[in-house]
């Protein structure tokens, strides 16, 4: 044989070694990186996370990310190298769905929407008024504009200021009608608009300048209703600069009988005072000021929303059923084969007695 | 005395019977009150069933809100799962005594706290509401049963147990904790799930860290470790025991401890 070819050989030989060995020292640190030693230590850090989450919600966030990257590498070292989940499926499936659980609550992390905005009936959404309280990087655009009109808004109540079911209705871009209640948002481009219990009594009022310009129109929220009852009073700078103290007169809420908020809760009537002068202003009614005419125009209800958008809540619910129904499964094998294997034995002991 | 009260005391005077005679039981040599044992839980879990019924049908609405009804109807649920236990799975009898001291405690916390009805919340009106409250109990259950069978792993039986009927060798008692403590965490897992979709339903959001959930959460990853401890540091029964035990005082500080800080189950959630 020449001399080269079996050169050749021999690095072929060294290379297979080299490669086995290679494969041994990555099979090395995937057995390690899959202990479960980890494991106490990640749901440890976990642990941590969520007490610290619970006191504080700045820091903690960072804290249970990691615990949760910590998590995802340990457990999918151990799907690849554990021989036991080769045997045992059920505990596989179940160390799958944690795995996509972990996944999706990182994906929804990413991708989440949270925020909230008030508006009153007859008004179209405006995302510019949405105050943002939580945004991811992935997170998607907000509805358009006027994707919704504000509909009527009833809020029944137990005698005094017992809170029952809230009724809101979204009047929608296609004609279609959603309400919203208690434990059912309304899902308008898959963002989910929550009703709030912050609501109250809001005035709508028209301005007309005095120079002929076009007229504009706005609301005016007085403070939440029945819970701030007694403080049903706004200060308001017209357009013109002028300091206005606006008060509302609520009708008396009902101490014996169930009742129910919407705008007719009110009387229509604004008691407007300008430097100690009070006026009472009906729907329709004007008071003139330095730069214009302020119109009343009346009462509506203004309502809070709560909005929710994130993409990963089914994939979270899936992959936890998943979770739950192999952990069934996996339980229903150990404990019920064992227990039916220890009845045969002890049947057998039975027949040789 | 109204006839909640009346049901209820004689509830109360099943529970106190239960104690006495299941601690007889196993320092009896002779005598088997087993069948009497049986009868008092299930006589028991039928005065409170009929004390809670009364209450539902004159208030028109369920137990799920005040710190009162949180324990009558925990009260009820471990009656039922331990007399169900205790009739068909007869290695759990030997937990009798600390089955009816943990009853007898909820009795007296129920007596003392504030018997009066708060409307529920309209987010209450869910199904979710049943699968969330009734995992709870199971759960709440299996644990009871894993730390009444435990804590026999802590002192040799034979110390104090005089009847042979009880002398169980403690391989046979690890394993009833290792299955009641594998039940409980799925059990606790379906309530935690069931918790969320609620959460997400009712307040926007599944889950916000409040003390109830940031505890439960806290009581499911002790059973994690616990589990996954078996093949790694098997525990022994000593350490298993207490590691059932720490279980069964957190959840049972989750379901009626953190209640104390807040008006409703859940913080500021109504
Ligand atoms: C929150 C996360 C986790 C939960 C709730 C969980 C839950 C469980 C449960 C209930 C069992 C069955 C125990 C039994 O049969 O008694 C189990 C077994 C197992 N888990 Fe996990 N697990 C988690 C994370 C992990 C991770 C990250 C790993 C990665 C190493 C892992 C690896 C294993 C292994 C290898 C077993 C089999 C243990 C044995 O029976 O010998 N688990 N796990």
């Amino acid at each position: 044989m020449p001399e080269s070819t079996l050169t050749t050989k021999l690095d072929g030989r060294e290379q297979i070694g080299n490669c086995r060995h290679m494969r041994n020292r990555s099979r090395v640190w995937l057995r390690g990186l899959a202990s479960l030693r980890i494991t106490g230590i990640v749901l440890l850090l976990l642990g941590a996370g969520g007490v610290v989450a619970s006191t504080q919600s700045q820091n903690s966030q960072w804290l249970i990310v990691a615990s949760l990257s910590l998590l995802v590498i340990n457990l999918s070292a151990a799907l690849v190298s554990n021989p036991l989940f080769r045997l045992k499926p059920a505990l596989f499936g179940m160390h799958i769905g944690l795995l996509l659980l972990a996944l999706s609550l990182a994906y929804g992390h990413l991708s989440r929407f949270r925020g909230h905005f008030e508006i009153t009936e007859g008004q179209g959404f405006d995302p510019h008024q949405v105050i943002v309280d939580r945004q991811g990087l992935l997170a998607h655009e907000l509805p358009l504009e006027d994707a919704f009109r504000q509909g009527e808004v009833r809020i029944n109540y137990a005698p005094g200021m017992v809170r029952r079911d809230t009724n809101s209705r979204l009047l929608l871009a296609d004609g279609k009608t959603s309400i919203a209640t208690d434990g059912q948002p309304a899902v308008i481009e898959e963002n989910r608009f929550y009703v709030t219990h912050n609501k109250g009594f809001s005035a709508v009022v028209s301005w007309w300048p005095a120079g002929g310009d076009t007229a504009s129109i706005g609301t005016l929220h007085f403070p939440s209703y029945p819970r701030l009852a007694p403080m049903q009073q706004l200060s308001w700078t017209a357009p013109d600069g002028t300091e206005l103290s606006i008060e509302l007169e609520p009708k008396r809420i009902p101490q014996d009988e169930n009742w129910t908020l919407s705008h007719s809760m009110s009387e229509a009537l604004l008691l407007v005072t300008q430097e100690g002068n009070t006026t009472r202003l009906g729907p329709g009614e004007s008071i003139r000021l330095e730069g214009g005419v302020c119109r009343f125009e009346g009462i509506r209800m203004w309502i809070g929303y709560r909005i929710f958008h994130d993409p990963s809540l089914y994939w979270c619910f899936a992959s936890a059923m998943v979770v739950v129904c192999c952990l069934a499964w996996h339980m229903a094998g150990r404990y019920l084969r064992k227990s039916k294997r220890n009845t045969i034995l002890a049947d057998a002991g039975r027949v040789k007695l | 005395m109204s006839d909640y009260n009346l049901w209820f005391y004689l509830a109360a005077i099943s529970y106190h019977l239960l104690a006495v005679l299941s601690i007889q039981e196993l320092i009896d040599r002779c005598n088997d009150y087993s069948r009497w044992i049986g009868g008092l839980v299930v006589t028991g879990t039928l005065f409170v069933t009929i004390a809670i019924a009364w209450r539902w049908l004159s208030y028109g609405q369920g137990p799920f809100l005040t710190m009162h009804e949180i324990l009558i109807s925990s009260l009820f649920s471990l009656s039922l799962i331990y007399g169900l236990a205790y009739v068909f799975v007869p290695i759990t009898r030997i937990g009798a005594p600390f089955a009816s001291l943990t009853m007898l405690l909820l009795f007296y916390w129920a007596v003392k706290s504030d018997p009066g009805i708060r409307l529920l919340p309209p987010t209450y009106e869910t199904p979710w509401l049943w699968v969330h409250v009734i995992f709870g109990k199971l759960f709440l259950g299996s644990c009871l049963l894993a730390t009444s069978i435990g804590i026999w792993l802590l002192t040799p039986v034979k110390r104090f147990v005089r009847s042979v009927r009880y002398l169980w060798v403690p391989q046979q008692l690890e394993r009833q904790v290792w299955i009641w403590l594998s039940i409980a965490f799925l059990f606790h897992t379906v309530m935690l799930i069931a918790g969320a979709v609620w959460a997400q339903d009712a307040w926007g959001r599944y889950w916000d860290w409040d003390p109830l959930e940031t505890w439960a959460f806290i009581t499911w990853l002790c059973m994690a470790i616990t589990l996954h401890m078996r093949s790694v540091f098997p525990p022994g029964p000593r350490a298993l025991s207490m590691l059932a035990m720490g279980v069964f005082v957190l959840a049972f500080l989750t379901f009626f401890g953190v209640p104390f800080i807040s008006v409703n189950p859940h913080q500021g959630a109504v």
